[in-house]
């Protein structure tokens, strides 16, 4: 096992699936893992440590005295099932040499290989990674997962799912994209160790991705994807609840909005190919409605 | 740069007097990567060693392309029995020149590798109707004069534009010349609407020359089967857009398009034959 590596205990597990993620935009990912986490009460076996890869995220002074200096976590769980067990991953981080909040660079390279040398240690044959798929949606609508495999032999799962689409089902997009960051770092690591990974993702909606709040919502939809993959059986009564207070909060400041803007983001309800206006507006609306909005944002970062 | 730290090997190949081909992952039509693949496949070739990705690839994440992820892969494969060793690999991002050298050491030193071939697609402005032209470029004149007998286009003069790079192809080529071992480019035309898509035709002409200049004894008959399949779907594709008929026929006479017209037929292309 590499240095940086601690392992309290190795568990005996069988046919283990590994289910990591890290930060991102709504953090969908995270929740989603640790909605496992704490719906199946996984135990804690391991980290890695975070001296060679993080700064320091909080120092605590009492009375003028350093009491504390805390450093982002990389914890693993596990959880022993009557079906497959799994390996849960969670960063509280992304390592990164550059000065982005996504991974790169060697430090991000090391992470990846020391997650999935603990996982093929456990016995780990498949990973799944977790994230957000900024895209041209309402917050009202129900967000989709997209997944990306990395191997042809992934899409019959993808294919069986519902509310689940491929890249190329997304239009202008011709099945290309990029996914940042360790969530797909991973993806691409696994590859390279012949081991079979799907990264999900959750649509967020475009105007929501500069926003430093959570979107549940899309978890839940990931959620769904992971527990009917893998027939996790839990109650995502809670997620549900959750994202259900968040879309309240983000009706409360859209509703704040001014009324140009507005109008701009309710288009994005027109343009859905799920919404039954879908058909209503032709593609050279549908673009510029898009362009309009692209406009709004760079008229918002220019003034920012 | 420690070698240790910059491939992994399996497994130690008895290989001696051997020739290398190089293919790449982003090319035109996926020639490289579609030839190596093919003879990776015809001659039961096994990998024995990749280079570590990350001193030459930005560990951004993965990009995506047909809805997959992919990763930088550097991986050689060798066929002992037929004396040839394959490299299947991205284009690196950065750090060419260490790269470039740490696939010639591995060539030398565990190889003993004598040729260095590239293989690669090179877009054209020509129809799918017509036979694809293979050119070559080559490091020393007898290697030149051994190859011109397989049917190749002519020799030009060419200096890449101010602004465009030389290929890694070149990098390659000319990094084994300073070693002095003799080695070509070979470049398989692909017509330009079928740059994202698969040419089976100019991973036809490229593996025929290289199965009869190293005794390979390939079967191309699946590779045959296949081009007859993408040839009936392009007959397929052209009556339902009568329009492109035209468009077709004066690539054929060498006459140029419009910018529109190219447009519509590489949309038209790419929309049918992804599906």
């Amino acid at each position: 096992m590499a240095m940086g590596i601690k392992l309290h205990t190795k568990p005996d597990l069988r046919n283990p699936v590994l289910i990591a993620s890290w930060p991102g935009i709504g953090n969908i990912g995270l929740i989603v893992v640790d909605t496992l986490r704490e719906s199946l009460q996984a135990e804690q076996f391991g980290y890695i440590e975070p001296w060679d890869l993080f700064y320091p995220r909080k120092v605590t002074i009492r009375a003028g005295e350093l009491k504390n200096l805390e450093f982002p976590g990389s914890v693993f769980y596990y959880k022993k099932r009557a079906q497959r067990d799994l390996i849960l991953f969670i960063g509280d981080e992304q390592p990164s040499s550059g000065e982005g909040a996504y991974a790169q660079g060697k430090q991000a390279w090391h992470m990846a290989n020391m997650v999935l040398d603990v996982a093929q240690d456990l016995g780990c044959r498949k990973i799944y990674t977790s994230g957000a798929a900024v895209s041209a949606i309402h917050h009202s609508m129900r967000p989709r997962v997209w997944a990306v495999p990395n191997g042809k032999e992934l899409f019959p799962e993808i294919e069986s799912q519902s509310n689940t689409v491929l890249m190329s089902d997304i239009e202008g997009r011709r099945g290309s994209g990029t996914i940042s960051g360790l969530n797909g770092l991973l993806l691409g690591v696994a590859k390279q160790r012949k081991i079979p990974g799907i990264c999900v993702m959750g649509e967020i909606p475009i105007y929501l991705q500069g926003f430093p709040l959570l979107y549940p919502k899309a978890s839940k939809s990931v959620l769904e994807f992971l527990c009917s993959s893998l027939e996790i059986g839990i109650d995502l009564a809670n997620i549900g609840h959750f994202a259900d207070r968040i879309e309240k909060e983000i009706d409360s400041l859209y509703e704040k909005l001014p009324s140009d803007i507005k109008a701009q983001f309710d288009k994005l309800k027109q343009i859905s190919p799920r919404t039954e206006y879908a058909g209503a507006i032709t593609d050279e609306d549908k673009q510029k409605i898009l362009d309009d909005i692209d406009k709004f944002f760079k008229r918002g970062s220019d003034g920012g | 740069m420690s070698g240790k730290e910059s491939y992994t090997l399996f497994g130690k190949p008895d290989l001696h007097d051997t020739s290398l081909i190089a293919g790449w992952q982003e090319d035109a039509s996926h020639v490289g990567s579609q030839v190596i693949d093919y003879l990776i496949q015809q001659l039961s070739a096994r990998d024995f060693c990749t280079i570590e990705p990350e001193q030459f690839f930005t560990m951004e994440g993965v990009t995506v392309e047909d809805d997959m992820a992919l990763f930088p892969d550097s991986r050689f494969y060798c066929s002992p029995e037929k004396n040839l060793v394959l490299l299947l690999s991205a284009v690196p991002a950065t750090n060419w020149h260490s790269f470039l050298n740490l696939v010639m050491d591995i060539a030398v030193n565990h190889c003993d590798v004598r040729n260095i071939y590239t293989v690669g697609g090179m877009v054209g402005n020509i129809a799918h109707t017509v036979p694809r032209s293979l050119y070559s470029v080559f490091t020393d004149s007898e290697i030149k004069e051994d190859i011109m007998g397989y049917r190749l286009s002519e020799t030009t003069d060419y200096e890449s534009p101010p602004g465009q790079r030389p290929t890694i192809s070149s990098y390659l080529l000319w990094m084994a010349q300073q070693r002095n071992i003799s080695g070509a480019n070979f470049w398989a035309s692909v017509p330009f609407y079928l740059v994202e898509d698969r040419d089976m035709q100019a991973y036809r002409r490229i593996l025929e020359l290289l199965d009869r200049k190293l005794a390979l004894g390939l079967d191309l008959s699946p590779l045959d089967e296949e081009i007859g399949r993408q040839k009936e779907k392009f007959s397929r594709i052209l009556n339902m857009h009568p329009e492109l008929g035209g468009y077709i026929q004066k690539l054929e006479s060498h006459l140029s398009l419009t910018e529109e017209e190219s447009e519509h037929l590489e949309d038209v292309m790419i929309k049918y034959l992804r599906h």
